[in-house]
């Protein structure tokens, strides 16, 4: 009888480990999605930015997902390697840390720092040289860059977000929120559209 | 062979032996109710945990095989998809060697070797008791992590820059290497206290030349893993760095 | 009717010795000797199980009692013993000689050589075929062409992960590390068509990351070359034009290369003789006009995870695209 008892208890003890384990697995579980669903991508087109073109609010179908684009690890790894596929780096910086255009780790975001201006701005392009790159990447991939881009100059680690690179790195890797280290507020105090302080 | 001790021990040779029995047990008996199961020490009991847990995971481990040999059963098959497939083929490989194979031979030792070498405990039971939880709690993580389809997929061998920061995405990864520094840790723990125990607690008058041969086998065995899991360790302790603390050791 | 049936089994197994991947399928210099080399390890090996065997058997029926009896027996028993372990050493030593003279004189042919540089990424193979000033004539993707008894020189690179080239007929394996340029020589000895694969785990689509390699003569592989070399053929028809003008406006042209239109992208595969190829999706579909029709239209479900988009394109063009590649021989 005694023995039975324990054995219930060794069952017990067992399973309340495995639950507990679970509950914290499953915060940070990150499920993938290798096929956008092409309703869903074409729900994504219809975000609306405000008329001054300065931040706006993504598709009801986004948050209905649960926002995957900034969430995913795969899908913000798929951003880090579209970002040199497709030449980002050519002006922004391999690193992000701006060139011809503007950094996205110095804490200023010209156009605010929503998603859905982010994917605007890739989209159909910004005035003084951003290109519009809605003939050369997919809805998807476009959410996707953006999602990584918004990682890149976030404030708040993600544990979520890309590692380092394999080459070298001048700035922090994406995981450790490089833009909360590099900020730099510059001469002029920020809009506060153009984003949060750290 | 409770009396062949007396001599030795100054406090006991006064005693009368029902006296002596009762301390004895006292000494090593394990303690009833939930607390004496989670804190039991005794090289048996210990041992007999490990090679249950150890069949346990031969058995999902053997699970994953068949759910394979399904998907490869003809070509082209759309049983699994193969970001699951990577997922089972990474679990079985990682479940066979570290929690099963190398578990369940230092668990055998663990129980026989002091048996045969004529001492009550293993060197060090607190440590083995330790390396006990270690190897459990990474095997659960692992499994959980599977059923939650974060497992790594990587495969067992984790080479990088496959298993890297770059192209590795996710906790997957992590979560392999996490477990792997456990069950090394565990094994690392039973390997030493064979040694010890073969080198230190055998009986009045067994020479290294008496010992049994599979005492001896065992002996090579664990030295083999004091030699081996160091290097492991380092490398998944290498690459955990490498994802999550921004190192560069690829 | 046992002994047929089993007749029957073994030849079924005799076919892996026919398939165009087999390291038993040996057509290339290399392979040859690799292949001897296995023989004679599963030669050797078959007579020790044999011997193994016999002997265990042979023990079984042994009456022990009277050899016991007798110290000549013991002896002799001991003699023999000793005389098994110094065979043991002589063969093991013998096999690894064996097995590092093998390795040692993997023969690739002599005379001058044709270099081929070789891609590897997540999921394809990319061989760049560079002119006589060794400058990159053209790329082809997942078809590697090679004239037959030609000192082949691949140059192996790989650009994310750890891949590994290997034509099983032709050559052993070679590791791609990223990073480092390995070399790899062959020579295929008689026409034919053969699968290489990559043989070190890469990811989710490893399975799906074959290519062909077509091995001819010296004089179909110059037609070959010369064709290659060529920029893109200009679209014939109405609906292959149109298809031509939905490639460019659509992200398409972004990672693909078309030479001889504007569409220079280089993360995907180059696909300016794509018609010409056996096969689309790195060995995954044979190239029709329907497959590649398919694969356009939702490559994630006939290869999960790869890095090709889903690109929403309506019935009419996708129609006019998968005939715009189809005629790019």
């Amino acid at each position: 009888m005694e023995r039975l008892g324990s054995i219930k208890l060794r069952i017990a003890a067992g399973a309340g480990a495995a639950i507990a384990l679970a509950v914290g697995l499953a915060y940070m579980r990150v499920p993938r999605q290798y096929r956008p669903d092409p309703p869903f991508t074409a729900a994504l087109d219809q975000f609306r930015l405000m008329p001054n073109g300065i931040s706006g609010t993504p598709p009801e179908a986004y948050f209905a997902a649960g926002k995957p684009y900034e969430k995913t690890a795969f899908d913000l790894s798929q951003g880090k390697r579209l970002y040199s596929w497709f030449g980002c780096a050519a002006c922004h910086g391999a690193e992000g840390t701006g060139g011809k255009g503007p950094s996205f780790v110095d804490g200023w975001w010209l156009y605010g720092p929503s998603m859905a201006s982010i994917v605007g701005s890739i989209r159909d392009g910004r005035p003084h040289g951003m290109p519009a790159f809605k003939s050369r990447m997919t809805s998807d991939e476009i959410w996707q860059l953006a999602g990584y881009i918004k990682a890149l100059g976030a404030y708040s680690a993600s544990v979520n977000a890309p590692g380092r690179n394999d080459d070298k790195l001048g700035r922090p890797a994406e995981n450790r929120a490089p833009a909360a280290i590099v900020f730099d507020q510059g001469p002029t105090p920020m809009h506060p559209d153009q984003g949060p302080t750290p | 062979m409770t009396k062949k001790q007396d001599a030795h021990v100054p406090l006991d040779v006064d005693l009368p032996d029902a006296e002596l029995e009762h301390r004895l047990r006292q000494t090593w008996t394990t303690r009833p109710g939930f607390w004496g199961m989670i804190a039991v020490v005794d090289h048996k009991l210990v041992a007999r945990r490990y090679i249950v847990t150890a069949f346990l995971f031969l058995i999902l481990g053997g699970l994953l095989a068949m759910a394979m040999r399904l998907q490869l059963a003809r070509p082209e098959a759309r049983f699994i998809s193969p970001d699951r497939y990577n997922q089972i083929f990474t679990m079985h490989g990682t479940t066979m060697m570290f929690l099963f194979a190398v578990p369940v031979m230092e668990a055998m030792a663990a129980y026989f070797v002091p048996l045969m070498v004529g001492t009550r405990n293993i060197a060090f039971p607190r440590l083995n008791a330790f390396s006990y939880w270690m190897f459990l709690f990474g095997g659960l993580l692992l499994w959980v992590a599977f059923a939650l389809d974060s497992a790594p997929d990587v495969g067992w061998f984790a080479y990088v820059p496959l298993a890297g920061p770059q192209y590795g995405p996710g906790k997957r990864a992590d979560l392999w290497a996490q477990m792997i520094t456990f069950t090394e840790v565990a094994a690392l723990s039973v390997a030493v206290e064979i040694v010890v125990t073969v080198f230190k607690q055998r009986a009045p008058g067994m020479s290294l030349d008496r010992i049994p041969v599979f005492v001896w086998a065992m002996l090579v065995m664990a030295f083999l893993v004091i030699m081996a899991m160091p290097a492991i360790m380092f490398s998944s302790t290498t690459l955990i760095l490498d994802r999550l603390g921004g190192h560069a050791f690829l | 009717m046992i002994p047929r049936a089993s007749l029957f089994l073994l030849l079924l197994l005799l076919t892996g010795c026919t398939n165009p991947q087999s390291a038993l399928n040996a057509e290339g210099s290399s392979a040859l000797a690799l292949k001897d080399l296995i023989l004679l390890i599963v030669l050797v090996c078959t007579l020790i199980w044999l011997a193994v065997v016999g002997f265990l058997l042979w023990s079984l029926t042994r009456r022990r009692e009277a050899a016991r009896q007798d110290p000549q027996t013991e002896r002799r028993m001991r003699r023999s013993v000793y005389t098994a372990l110094a065979i043991t050493a002589l063969i093991v030593a013998g096999l690894t000689l064996a097995s590092f003279n093998a390795t040692r004189h993997l023969d690739a042919g002599e005379g001058p050589e044709v270099v081929i540089r070789v891609k590897a990424q997540q999921w394809w193979w990319q061989f760049t075929y560079p002119n006589a000033d060794g400058e990159p004539a053209f790329q082809s993707a997942n078809e590697l062409h090679i004239p037959v008894g030609r000192r082949i020189r691949l140059e192996l690179e790989a650009l994310d992960v750890v891949h590994s080239l290997w034509i099983p007929s032709l050559a052993g394996k070679l590791d791609m590390i990223p990073g480092r340029k390995n070399i790899l020589t062959l020579q295929a000895l008689r026409p034919g068509t053969y699968r290489g694969q990559c043989a070190e785990f890469c990811g989710l689509q490893h399975s799906h990351m074959a290519f062909a390699v077509v091995a001819e003569t010296a004089a179909d592989y110059q037609r070959w070359w010369l064709a290659q070399a060529a920029p893109a053929s200009l679209p014939q028809t109405e609906e292959a034009r149109a298809g031509q003008a939905v490639f460019m406006a659509k992200p398409c042209a972004a990672c693909h290369t078309i030479r001889g239109t504007e569409a220079r992208g280089s993360t995907g595969p180059d696909l300016t003789h794509v018609g010409s190829r056996a096969t689309i999706g790195a060995g995954l579909l044979e190239r029709t006009r329907g497959s590649l029709a398919a694969w356009i239209a939702d490559p994630q479900t006939l290869k999960p995870g790869n890095n090709m988009p889903l690109v929403p394109l309506s019935s009419d063009e996708l129609r006019q695209v998968s005939a715009y590649l189809d005629a790019l021989k």
